[in-house]
């Protein structure tokens, strides 16, 4: 099975989404619910935690609800824990497909990383060897619940702070292979490619110009802490700040190559006021719509071949 | 059976996570030493903050009560327990009240604790329609005992001791009397009511469905209620209906 993530019948979302946090529910819904949407108050689409909402009821669900009515939605999962030794948390995937049931999002994702075993579960996302045990570990656990779900899910490429001595790939080849065994697609987070090329000393460029853009369905944008210890800047992806200069180049530099794609402004700490938020929204916009412009020939000039002819 | 290198190599991680950077096996990592431990520490510290924070935001009262130093302590040493590990992160306080009610210097915060885990329990308990009072017009009398009732999935009970009065007690002035709190949210917030022993021998009682019949004379057995039950039963079952703490079991 080959992804297909930017196939519209399987992948609807456009333009630019905000992760959804409690303190900006009610300006969520407001501006959904306007008679004339605002865009720069309106987001395209909304993403959630899914284990921010792994409960019967509450108030939560009462403002999910009312906003999915009004707006898509992707669950962004971070407890699967895909690359754990014991295979994904059954209880995390239970959960999962009763939201996806209950929601019907338009993407479902989760990340390249483990989190712990049966008896340990760490909240965190761990990284993992790229070697082939680790690949065919991570097929068969994405197919499992690619499986379970009845779709396609979309793999976050992670934060890295450690490499493994062993590894026998480079990440984006691990990354394709992945896809293209599982069928799963790529949820390609561009600020997680310039905390790993900082930390491990790697060329962020180059990171983003060898992901194969067919396989990506998804791109994340966020900021991250920087510590600087004696061997340089420790980058932290913490999600607590605003996206910085070099991740826009390097957003800017991707969608120019690939075209647009579903983008998430991901703000998890700190979270801001609103219109600070959606401040990044429209930058993302901007960039997109630029992109875009550039790509399509402008009506008053002739096509290449004609005026060679002419 | 051979352990897999993937497992392996997660087991050797799984342990310099839990008992410091002394256990870490740099072989297995690419960089420099003081690199490869400067990204260990970068998931120590989000777990471990992750886990700290869970606990902060689940039980403010409490940490107000202790004060944040005391309850940081507390809390690294709640997490330190072997068990404290395979419970998933939303769940992360749930045994805390017994935790602090088995250590003297802070079993005051233990009730307090329970109150706060509590109104978690209900906040994100299953949405279900409660009965209402007009909802019993449509029995004839003679029926009524018969009408089966069952606890709403979000009601509470839980002790109020002093500190929980306390916290709450302004709003609440009958709580000291009652000695108990019912929460439940029979609709968008939590709500909080004094609990009577009749009340919460009632909804104790409705943990199963139970005929309202069944119910009322469950204040029989009441110590120091013989002969007097019917006086004490109807107002506590009216207080519960009132606050939207029982469901009408329909076929």
């Amino acid at each position: 099975m080959l992804a297909d993530v930017n196939n519209h019948s399987v992948n609807p979302l456009t333009g630019v989404g905000i992760g959804l946090k409690p303190k900006h529910y009610h300006l969520v819904l407001q501006s959904l619910s306007a008679s004339i949407h605002d865009p720069a108050s309106t987001p395209d689409w909304l993403e959630v935690h899914p284990q921010n909402y792994f409960c019967a009821g509450g108030p939560p669900h009462r403002w999910l609800s009312a906003i999915a009515e009004r707006a898509p939605i992707s669950l962004h999962s971070v407890g699967l824990s895909l690359g754990s030794a014991d295979g994904v948390v059954p209880d995390e995937l239970d959960q999962l497909a009763a939201l996806c049931a209950r929601y019907q999002p338009a993407l479902v994702s989760d990340h390249l990383s483990w989190s712990g075993s049966a008896s340990n579960r760490y909240p965190d996302l761990l990284p993992v060897p790229y070697t082939d045990e680790a690949l065919d570990h991570f097929v068969a656990q994405v197919g499992l619940v690619q499986e379970r779900l009845g779709r396609q899910i979309l793999l976050e490429n992670p934060s890295r702070y450690l490499a493994f001595a062993g590894d026998q790939y480079e990440e984006a080849e691990f990354l394709h292979l992945l896809c293209r065994r599982s069928g799963c697609g790529l949820l390609f987070d561009i600020n997680n490619i310039e905390v790993s090329a900082t930390n491990l000393g790697l060329d962020p460029f180059a990171m983003v110009d060898a992901i194969d853009a067919d396989l990506v369905g998804e791109i994340h944008l966020a900021g991250h802490a920087c510590e600087q210890t004696a061997e340089g800047p420790l980058l932290i992806d913490d999600h607590g700040s605003p996206v910085t200069g070099l991740t826009w180049r390097l957003f800017d530099r991707f969608i120019r190559r690939a075209g647009a794609r579903p983008v998430l402004i991901e703000w998890d700490t700190d979270v801001p006021e609103y219109d600070v938020l959606m401040a990044e929204v429209m930058r993302a916009r901007e960039i997109l719509d630029a992109a875009a412009h550039e790509a399509t020939p402008s009506p008053s000039a002739p096509p290449e071949n004609a005026r060679v002819h002419a | 059976m051979p352990v897999s290198t993937l497992e392996h190599t997660q087991r050797a991680m799984m342990q310099a996570l839990d008992l410091g950077p002394d256990y870490l096996p740099r072989e297995m990592f690419a960089g420099s030493p003081a690199r490869i431990i400067a990204g260990m520490k970068v998931h120590a510290n989000t777990i471990s903050h992750a886990r700290l924070v869970a606990l902060e935001d689940t039980f403010p009262r409490v940490m107000a009560l202790l004060g944040h130093a005391a309850f940081n302590h507390l809390s690294r040493e709640y997490l330190a327990r072997p068990e404290a590990g395979g419970v998933p992160h939303a769940d992360i306080g749930r045994d805390f009240a017994e935790f602090l009610a088995g250590d003297e210097e802070v079993a005051t915060g233990a009730a307090l604790a329970r109150f706060e885990w509590h109104w978690l329990e209900s906040f994100r308990a299953a949405e279900a329609q409660p009965l209402q009072l007009a909802d019993l017009a449509a029995f004839a009398p003679e029926d009524l005992p018969r009408v089966e009732l069952v606890a709403h999935p979000a009601a509470r009970l839980t002790p109020a001791d002093s500190h929980v009065c306390e916290t709450i007690g302004d709003q609440l002035p009958d709580l000291a009397q009652a000695g108990w709190l019912l929460l439940v949210r029979p609709e968008e917030q939590v709500r909080l009511v004094p609990a009577t022993a009749a009340m919460r021998a009632i909804l104790g009682a409705a943990q199963f469905p139970a005929p309202i019949g069944n119910l009322l004379a469950i204040c029989n057995e009441l110590p120091g209620s013989k002969g007097s039950s019917p006086d004490a039963a109807m107002p506590a079952l009216i207080a519960l209906i009132e606050a939207g703490a029982l469901l009408e079991v329909r076929e």
